[in-house]
């Protein structure tokens, strides 16, 4: 288990990492995202202590990474496994020498070696390319192979600092679902680092967003992007919808376990009334398939619409456009939208 | 010039020059390296953004390296006369010029090394320390692995610079080509033998050159 409480860190007078506090379970996957310079790097950095930190602390297993002495650090970084965006491998040795690296430096036997090189290979599904160099190799190949570099120390922790940015959506999502395989086969907890929303979607099962060194928004993925916290829309750089005035606007979470199917088209054909589509955002969180619509009916159809989701078990709250302010009125007044869609999907 | 006259003149006097060439470059570059290679170890680890900072070991080998660095090398070589006696026991002949020469490529030998050394990649040295290698194993089993061929190309530049270093330590009595181009084309007007050892030394950079680049392509 990793804990960060009350982290602090800053280059001269500026602050980097600023009161971070982030608990991370054994094998859990974890998101760090925000933009290039919210200090998302450095943080992984003291994970495995290639940073240090100012204030706080930060404990891995119980061990406070501060409080290592310089060989103690080596040692302690022996079972953390980390991959980068530029894989960083040996240019001139084979993937063979690469992998073996780690190994060689801590002085295993050479038939160990050997024989954790070949099982490695084999796990992240390159054995053909055992003698190359990573010049002839894909990207998505050479971070394989950093990939089997960072596990062949047995770690149980992985930090991956921008594994994907530099690789095609393709080849991202093999990496990812890699990652994914050696996560649910070893158990190893991971450390994500990214700006790519894929990544997170796909991949993490918490994440926190950094913006200029202070921790903005953290929870589960699903929720984080059903909830829309300011930060994460500052991320994506996305507008909100414009609402028209007229009617009634009315917005709907659907989930297709909830709705089984086009409730829009249903809704229009039973109350025989025109629905107009104000905005939409469906999104696929790791296997559920969850969005968010906005639908404008008129006034005196509004109450028959309401109704309608009610009967359906479709969580509903009344939006207010810029000039037309309605009472807050929803189908869960009592709580958020949000939670009552996902009580309703549990 | 007849064939008998070319025959003494290559047997007696441009061979002979051409070996004590060949030998002062082999040992001043072959010390050179060794001490530079000790020299540019300590500028990389001391080095602000190196693995064991030291600003002022780094400082004041920095403008050593610099200051020899700057000296014309005839200059240098006639400077140091005393220290070359000392070591050498004598300030003339090939003995004594390799002393000067490995002063001066020693320096530049280690610019070369260090600048290789700087140039890999920085995140892969911090991939090797996120599995916990030693500043050791980071320079030999890394630094050094992914620099050997920049660093050939480097010392192929360092032994033609050395190369002609030796032509002007012929001026003050090395011996080598350089001194048989002096003595024989410059103060004997004996033109046939200036354009042999030009030529000679034409090819001697052309084959260094050549070599050096072969090197580099098989490495890297």
């Amino acid at each position: 288990m990793i804990e960060i409480t009350g982290l602090k860190k800053s280059f001269g007078n500026l602050k980097v990492l600023e009161d971070i506090n982030v608990t991370i379970n054994d094998g859990e996957i974890y998101g760090l995202v925000g933009r290039s310079g919210a200090g998302k790097s450095t943080l992984l950095r003291c994970i495995n202590g290639l940073e240090n930190y100012d204030e706080g602390s930060l404990s891995v297993n119980g061990i406070e990474v501060k409080d290592l002495s310089k060989k103690e650090g080596r040692v302690f970084r022996k079972n953390i496994g980390m991959i980068f965006q530029h894989f960083s491998l040996l240019e001139r040795r084979t993937v063979y020498d690469n992998i073996a690296l780690p190994m060689r430096c801590w002085k295993y036997s050479k038939t160990h070696i050997d024989k954790r090189v070949k099982e490695l290979v084999e796990l992240v599904g390159i054995p053909e390319k055992i003698h190359d160099k990573p010049r002839v190799l894909s990207g998505g190949q050479k971070q394989r192979v950093a990939i089997a570099r960072a596990l062949a120390m047995e770690s149980r922790i992985l930090l991956c600092d921008e594994a994907t940015s530099a690789l095609d959506p393709k080849t991202t999502q093999s990496i990812l679902s890699l990652l994914l395989k050696i996560n649910e086969q070893f158990k190893i907890t991971m450390v994500v680092v990214t700006h790519q929303m894929s990544v997170v979607k796909d991949l993490c099962d918490r994440i926190s967003i950094l913006e200029e060194g202070r921790l903005a928004s953290t929870g589960r993925v699903e929720d984080v992007f059903l909830n829309q916290p300011p930060a994460l829309k500052r991320l994506l750089g996305e507008d909100e919808f414009i609402l028209p005035d007229d009617g009634v606007n009315i917005k709907i979470i659907l989930s297709t376990a909830i709705s089984g199917g086009a409730v829009i088209s249903r809704l229009s054909r039973q109350l025989d009334t025109d629905i107009l589509l104000v905005g939409a955002h469906m999104e696929r969180y790791k296997d559920k398939l969850l969005g968010t619509l906005i639908i404008n009916v008129s006034k005196n159809k509004a109450p028959a619409v309401m109704n309608y989701f009610t009967q359906n078990k479709l969580p509903w709250e009344i939006l207010d456009s810029e000039n037309n302010r309605n009472e807050a009125f929803s189908s869960h007044p009592e709580e958020k939208l949000e939670e009552a869609a996902l009580r309703a999907l549990a | 010039m007849d064939w008998q006259m070319y025959q003494v003149y290559m047997d007696k006097i441009i061979m002979p020059a051409f070996f004590t060439t060949l030998k002062m470059l082999a040992i001043s570059i072959a010390l050179g390296t060794i001490l530079g290679f000790l020299l540019a170890m300590v500028l990389t680890l001391t080095d602000e953004k190196g693995l064991y900072p030291q600003k002022w070991v780094y400082g004041i080998l920095d403008f050593i390296v610099n200051t020899i660095r700057s000296f014309p090398f005839i200059i240098l070589m006639v400077a140091i006369v005393p220290f070359t006696r000392l070591i050498a026991g004598t300030s003339i002949g090939e003995r004594a010029a390799i002393v000067p020469l490995t002063i001066v490529a020693a320096p530049f030998i280690a610019r070369v090394i260090d600048n290789s050394m700087k140039e890999v990649d920085r995140q892969l040295i911090e991939a090797a320390r996120s599995f916990g290698a030693s500043n050791l194993q980071i320079i030999f089993r890394v630094i050094l692995v992914e620099a050997v061929p920049s660093i050939i190309s480097g010392l192929t530049l360092a032994s033609v610079s050395v190369l002609s270093a030796t032509a002007m330590a012929g001026a003050i009595g090395a011996g080598g080509l350089g001194a048989v181009a002096l003595t024989y084309g410059y103060q004997n007007f004996n033109n046939e033998i200036m354009f042999i050892t030009v030529v000679m030394l034409i090819v001697l950079v052309q084959i260094i050159q050549v070599s050096g680049d072969m090197i580099y392509r098989r490495l890297k």
